[in-house]
């Protein structure tokens, strides 16, 4: 049963990245942006789930919904690796070297800025 | 059409991601998140493979963009790492990073140089 939670949020996760990827932005001289931001975000909103999923009661099936089927698939390593290795191949090597730089910090900073947002639940706010 | 393929591939490609995590953290006890790692250096092999070979259109669609962007996580990586580096755990953290960047850009490297090859 708990593979259903996680496929169907791995549908959901996919088919955002696809929608990403079809904005006209995708590629910033032939700097990959699309798959860039969607690591980014996501990675950003897993520091958040992973934080927040305890004081906010989101249950076992839930995580597995959002965290590893949704946006473990938003995100994706995959097109990272080959769109560098297409970078390198086509002799843009300074291109291939910023975006793999900037994957990997980014996604530890978005990260970490994810964990240390604390949501307040609706009762708190007022208190 | 193609947003059906992509939904099914990333179905699977999440499912099956789920199933190498829990084979791993049920068999390993180490500080290197090994079900992560398998997936995304297999997947980045896989897609190498699939973008030297010149697929498009919608088999593309479902295994490529679908299933192994699915399968292939990026997000997880960054949290672990964050881990690794708030626990202090500087050569772990350093030796995941290298091997998860690195290693992907390798294995997409193989994968697409053995099917261009052959």
């Amino acid at each position: 049963m708990t593979y259903i939670y996680v496929g169907v949020g791995g549908m959901i996760g996919s088919v955002m990245r696809f929608f990403i990827a079809s904005l006209p932005f995708s590629t910033v001289h032939s700097f990959p942006f699309a798959t860039f931001l969607t690591n980014m975000l996501g990675s950003f909103l897993l520091g958040i789930l992973v934080t927040n999923s305890a004081r906010l009661k989101i249950n076992r099936h839930h995580q597995l919904l959002l965290g590893t089927g949704a946006i473990g698939s938003f995100t994706t390593l995959s097109a990272v690796s080959a769109e560098t290795a297409r970078l390198i191949s086509e002799g843009e090597q300074l291109i291939a070297f910023i975006y793999i730089f900037s994957c990997a910090l980014g996604g530890i900073l978005a990260a970490a800025l994810g964990l240390k947002f604390v949501v307040k639940r609706k009762e708190e706010t007022h208190s | 059409m193609t947003i059906l393929l992509v939904a099914a591939g990333g179905f699977l490609g999440a499912v099956c991601r789920y199933w190498v995590s829990i084979f791993f953290s049920s068999r390993t006890n180490s500080r290197i998140p090994y079900g992560t790692l398998s997936v995304n250096l297999i997947g980045s092999f896989l897609l190498g493979l699939l973008a030297g070979s010149g697929l498009k259109g919608d088999l593309y669609a479902l295994s490529a963009i679908g299933f192994l962007g699915g399968f292939t996580t990026f997000s997880t990586l960054s949290i672990e790492l964050v881990n690794m580096f708030k626990h202090k755990d500087y050569a772990s953290f350093f030796f995941y990073l290298s091997i998860s960047y690195f290693g992907g850009i390798c294995c997409a490297f193989t994968g697409m140089l053995l099917i261009m090859a052959g």
